[in-house]
């Protein structure tokens, strides 16, 4: 008897707290930057249902519909985002293989983004003589500008042995993120470090993860546009971003070159690890007490990825 | 899910959660009779994740269901999977057809949102179930949300699926579940869920051409009647495994076939040769091509291969294949007789979408090296086909034996060129001997394959960036189809090509210059073989060249441009021989219609020129090879190779960052396709052993009966005449007047009773013929022999005396109204097939003819059979 009251208790007690919510959708909570910078989603692209159609006759004409989708927080503007066409020119004619877009990311006014609609008209050749059929594929390639925006509160405590009594304001601690800034390069994990110097002071240092967990991969800022042609590229060109840190608004130097505030990464096997280290006044007075700092950190980068679709082109045969 | 200890418990606890499970009872109750019915309630309220309730809406019935179920389970299941089956079959059934997941994180985040549902259902696991098994737990959970995505998915998709989904609950509860543990029984739910609602997919993502053979195939169908006949021995349920997958091969053989690749295999009836023949195929396919064949091996062994493969598939027609078919090739007559003409037809379908197909039909009967060909053909000549066409056809072998009811063939239609002025056909009498001949047809024509071959060009340098990066380009650019396979049109030729990578990098400087092969060969399943190979040009796309001078390729090649093919191509090869064929009609309707057609081919066939050089932004390069004709028929048995190794210039990368590009490939051939069939000649029944051969001389009194005997082809109509050959001249075949004067005509010999001088030109030869009738016109067996009109017996064709008077034999004894056998009836037949007045009561007569008949019955006794 004691078994079916816990039970049934139990049972309203999960109605009540599943009656809230729906499957699969977040409850009517308002958004927040921190929701919008959060995912691993930059551009998404998909050619729209019958554009282009899976069979097209030879010698006609039939639409290419794109549509992208800026899943991620950051905006791809004037223009500087572009999608290139890829067919077999002997049986497909597409009057413009390369076009620009720009598309908004997430905002409170959007919040799962903005979309565009890229459509090309395009024709269809003739095919062999004695050919009933011809199979072709429609590539489409996107190159683009992307940023990562990672804000986050550590914890700068200059008691490094722990030797002080009371209670702290906070703890040193590394922090992870798994869901992601709303890029496709996002920020995995920051691990916070005190380094003493010997001048009485400490410097905060941090060890930043970045990974791409995205659909393409990540290119150099500068050649967004060569990505997106069939020119020569360097290996360089892949798998490069910038990386700018600050704490408390102050720069972290990433790199030995102290004139620059960013630093250029390289990934390896989609992951890096960049070092940053707060270095102004020669680092902080081990004397204050532990406090709670902003921590910001941009990633600057290129990025492209590729959709196809099979189409079947038919011939219109007269017997 | 394994409420199976609790359903008493459970039966209380659904009440309370209301609706479902007094629906379930009251199905319960309205159905108790029907076991499988119960169970859909029970079904029904697992959905709702409060299972237990809508179980337990048929527990106190269900158990006794369960029972019924336990005995009656077989083949009610069966029944039930048949059904299902038969539905299937019907709608196309093949699951959920996923042709695309967008992210595996989406769905994830749904079976988290299913925590709620999980967290309840193992709350309630633990409380209600006897069996806190964590297998068992653990498998009902998973099952759980494979029923709750699917049921999602179902009703968001594809409704129909439904149907399974509540026949895989049925039969989970009404017959697992009461031969099964818990965990089992959720273990089996699961593996029929995915294999019949995903398995499709799934196989559909890894090879999407094994799933379209298997598009159709039951698994659940099989799944469960397995797992039926495993627990029961159920014949009914073996008996329906066999059935199903017998419907299944029969139904969807060729497309397993196609899909299998082996779209080349063609069945072909089994011929039986004669037995000469079949020692000589023995000997070489037993003896010559195994050592062909080692040694070839070793020779592949021994020397550097290729790494990468010269492939290529046939683009299959919808409806008609392309090409020229011999079709329901058969023999008129399963036996024929010696004396009979043997006529083997059959059909020609020929489908063409380019070039005119300019057919010969024939048949022909191998003689050692030689062929004979069949006496009479139809049609006679050559004839096109510019779209689709099935023409019949047909060959005749003639017996020759001279006139007969059927027979179309003269034999003074044929004629020895040696002796014959102006005759320009030699026809062997002998084509056809007795036994089993195997006479083989065949058309001859011309036809054209095309193929192309894709391959997809990239910055050199950017290739290396990606590789050094770990980069793979087919995974980068989205390219599906990594290692493109030639295509070539149907025909009774194939065409394989490759290059040495589909990827193909590309720089303005080479060390080693990408290749590509070509290979050109008999097709399998053909029968037959490329006779003449009259064109073979390779088209590059714009920006690669091939250097023709430098030995760029194994075999010579030089430039073909558009002029070339229009030229050398539609006018010299299409339309001369399309012109030829119409060369064969009579002047009149036909043939201007014929040269109209030709006209209007040769103008498409120059528009296609256009096309191979230049479609939409694409320009094409042409290599022609240089005296394709004199490429051997042996090549194409093994395949031509051709190898060219070609320079792509960075005007090959267009605008994105790879490009696709075709090679093309068309060749122009003659062609033969063949197909055989047996016939089987009998001698004439009666005396054997006669050679049938007209004109043979035959020598000795029983060769004469003997050859008399096989031209009347009838005892009885045999024994009256040889009577009457020996009545008129005693078997002498140079008898003139008989045989009691002989001499050149204009002779005279005597005087007959009535005093008229008996002269030699009146009676000649075996049966007596009036040859010159009284100087008229010569008839055979007799000619002229001098300007003055004198006549000779005509030595080597006297058979034809008792070919030319058999018809009078015939009509005679089918008149005559004496009693047959009786030398009377025999006198009265000779007189009346020799034209004269009878004359039969006359003793001595009657004698002669009594005389006669024994010389004939004496001869014939002695003949050797």
């Amino acid at each position: 008897m004691n078994k079916k009251i816990i039970l049934i208790t139990g049972i309203l007690l999960l109605l009540a707290i599943t009656g809230c919510n729906k499957f699969g959708k977040g409850g009517q909570t308002p958004i927040s930057d921190a929701d919008l910078r959060k995912g691993m989603d930059g551009l998404k692209m998909e050619f729209l249902s019958n554009a282009p159609p899976e069979k097209v006759f030879a010698e006609s004409g039939f639409p290419i519909s794109l549509k992208l989708k800026n899943a991620g927080a950051s905006d791809v503007e004037d223009g500087s985002g572009i999608v290139v066409f890829g067919f077999e020119k002997a049986y497909v004619n597409v009057p413009q293989e390369r076009v620009s877009f720009s598309v908004k990311g997430k905002s409170v006014y959007a919040p799962l983004g903005e979309d565009e609609f890229i459509t090309i008209n395009a024709r269809t050749g003739a095919i062999g003589t004695q050919s009933e059929e011809h199979p072709s594929s429609i590539f489409a390639t996107a190159c683009y500008p992307y940023k990562t925006v990672l804000g986050a509160s550590v914890c700068v405590d200059p008691d490094i042995t722990g030797q002080r009594r009371g209670q702290k304001a906070c703890t040193v601690k590394d922090l992870a993120f798994t869901e992601g800034q709303g890029a496709p390069v996002s920020v995995t994990k920051v691990e916070a470090r005190i380094l003493p110097q010997d001048n009485g002071r400490i410097k905060p240092h941090f060890l930043i993860h970045v990974k791409n967990a995205g659909n393409g991969e990540v290119i150099d800022l500068g050649k967004v546009e060569s990505v997106c042609t069939s020119e020569a590229l360097n290996y360089k060109d892949f798998n490069t971003l910038v990386v700018k840190a600050s704490l408390s608004g102050v720069a972290l130097k990433c790199n030995a070159n102290e004139e620059s505030e960013s630093v250029t990464v390289r990934l390896r096997d989609k992951e890096d690890l960049i070092r940053c280290t707060y270095e102004k006044d020669d680092g902080i007075d081990s004397g204050v007490d532990a406090y709670a700092a902003p921590l910001k950190v941009e990633l600057d980068y290129g990025y492209t990825f590729t959709i196809s679709k099979s189409i079947i082109i038919e011939k219109v045969l007269t017997h | 899910m394994m409420f199976r200890g609790r359903l008493g418990q459970a039966g209380s606890i659904g009440r309370l959660a209301g609706s479902v499970g007094r629906l379930a009872s009251s199905v319960k109750s309205g159905w108790q009779k029907i076991p499988g019915s119960a169970k859909i309630g029970a079904g029904a309220g697992l959905m709702t994740g409060i299972a237990g309730g809508a179980i337990s809406g048929a527990a106190s019935g269900g158990r006794s269901v369960i029972d019924a179920g336990k005995r009656n389970g077989a083949t009610l299941f069966v029944f039930l999977s048949i059904l299902l089956f038969l539905f299937d079959v019907t709608i196309g059934y093949k699951g959920f057809n996923i042709v695309r997941i967008g992210s595996i994180t989406e769905i994830l985040k749904f079976v988290s949102s299913l925590g709620y549902v999980i967290g309840l259902w193992a709350f309630f696991y633990f409380f209600v179930s006897k069996e806190r098994d964590v297998r068992a737990l653990a498998s009902s959970i998973i099952a759980l949300i494979i029923v709750i995505f699917s049921l999602t998915v179902a009703f968001g998709y594809d409704r129909i699926v439904i149907l399974h989904i509540i026949f895989i609950l049925i039969f989970w509860v009404g017959f697992i579940m009461p031969r099964e543990d818990a965990a089992t029984a959720n273990i089996l739910l699961i593996v029929l869920l995915i294999a019949d609602l995903y398995l499709f997919s799934i196989i559909n993502v890894f090879s999407p051409s094994l799933a379209g053979t298997l598009k159709g195939f039951p698994f659940l169908f099989i799944l469960t009647i397995f797992f039926v006949y495993e627990q029961t021995n159920s014949k009914l349920a073996l008996i329906s495994i066999f059935g199903v997958f017998a419907w299944y091969f029969i139904t969807a053989g060729p497309d397993l076939a196609q899909h299998f690749g082996l779209v080349d295999i063609e069945a072909i009836k089994t011929e039986i040769p004669p037995p000469k023949e079949m020692f000589e195929q023995a000997k070489k396919k037993i003896v010559d091509d195994t050592i062909k064949k080692i040694r070839k091996s070793i020779d592949a062994w021994l020397s550097e291969r290729i790494q990468y493969a010269v492939t290529g598939k046939v683009e299959e027609n919808k409806v008609e294949p392309l090409g020229v078919y011999l079709e329901n090739v058969q023999s008129a007559d399963k036996k024929y007789y010696e004396d009979e003409d043997v006529i083997v037809f059959g059909t020609v379908k020929a489908r063409t979408l380019d070039d005119p197909i300019n057919i010969d039909v024939g048949c022909f009967v191998k003689d050692g090296d030689n062929k004979k060909i069949a006496d009479k053909i139809d049609p006679p000549k050559k004839f096109s086909v510019f779209t689709l066409e099935e023409v019949d056809f047909a060959c005749t072998f003639g017996s020759c034996k001279g006139p007969s009811l059927n027979l179309s063939i003269q034999c003074e239609d044929f004629c020895d060129p040696q002796k014959d002025a102006g005759c320009k056909t030699v026809v062997d009498r002998k084509i056809l001997k007795i036994g089993e001949n195997s006479i083989t047809t065949f058309a001859d024509f011309n036809f054209e394959t095309l193929a192309y071959q894709k391959v997809y060009f990239i910055n050199r340098e950017r290739q290396r960036a990606m590789a050094r990066e770990g980069l793979d380009p087919f995974a980068e650019f989205d390219i599906k189809d990594r290692n493109p396979i030639a295509v070539y049109t149907n025909g009774p030729a194939k065409i394989e090509m490759g290059t040495n990578s589909p990827l193909v990098a590309v720089s303005d400087q080479y060390i080693v210059q990408p290749s590509l092969d070509v290979s050109i060969a008999n097709r399998e399943g053909w029968q037959g073989k490329i006779k003449k190979l009259k064109e073979l040009v390779i088209f590059l796309p714009e920006g690669m060249t091939i250097d023709t001078e430098m030995g760029g390729c194994n075999k010579k090649f030089k430039i073909y441009g558009v002029n070339d093919c229009k030229k050398d191509s539609c006018e010299d090869i299409v339309k001369k021989e399309c012109l030829d064929v119409c060369g064969g009609y009579d002047s009149g309707s036909a043939r201007d219609s014929c040269e109209r057609e030709c006209n209007d081919n040769f103008v498409k066939c120059q528009n296609s020129c256009d096309y191979f050089f230049r479609e939409g932004e694409q320009s094409y390069t042409g290599y022609a090879l240089q005296n394709a004709s004199s490429q051997r028929e042996k090549e194409f048995k093994e395949g031509l190779a051709v190898r060219c190794r070609f320079r792509p210039t960075l005007d090959v990368l267009g605008s994105s960052p790879f490009t696709t590009k075709s090679f093309r490939v068309k060749i122009r051939y003659d062609y033969t396709v063949e197909k055989p069939v047996s016939v089987s000649i009998e001698e004439v029944p009666g005396v054997k052993g006669s050679n049938r051969d007209i004109g043979t001389n035959y020598t000795g009194t029983n060769e004469i009966v003997r050859m008399i005997y096989d031209v009347a082809g009838d005892n009885a109509l045999g024994e009256v005449m040889a009577v009457g050959a020996y009545l008129e001249s005693r078997w002498d075949r140079n008898a003139v007047n008989n045989g009691l004067c002989k001499g050149p005509c204009g002779t005279i010999c005597g005087y007959d009773a009535r005093g008229q001088p008996i002269m030699k030109e009146y009676s000649c030869g075996l049966f007596q013929f009036n040859i010159c009738g009284g100087m008229g016109t010569p008839r055979p067996p007799c000619q002229f022999t001098d300007e003055d009109q004198q006549c000779g017996c005509w030595q080597e064709k006297f058979t034809e005396e008792a070919v030319l008077i058999k018809p009078n034999f015939v009509d005679a004894k089918a008149n005559s109204e004496s009693t047959p056998g009786t030398p009377e009836w025999y006198c009265n037949i000779w007189r009346d097939a020799e034209g004269n007045a009878a004359n039969c009561a006359d003793g001595s007569t009657l004698a002669n003819v009594q005389n006669a008949v024994a010389m004939v019955r004496g001869s014939t006794s002695t003949m050797t059979t």
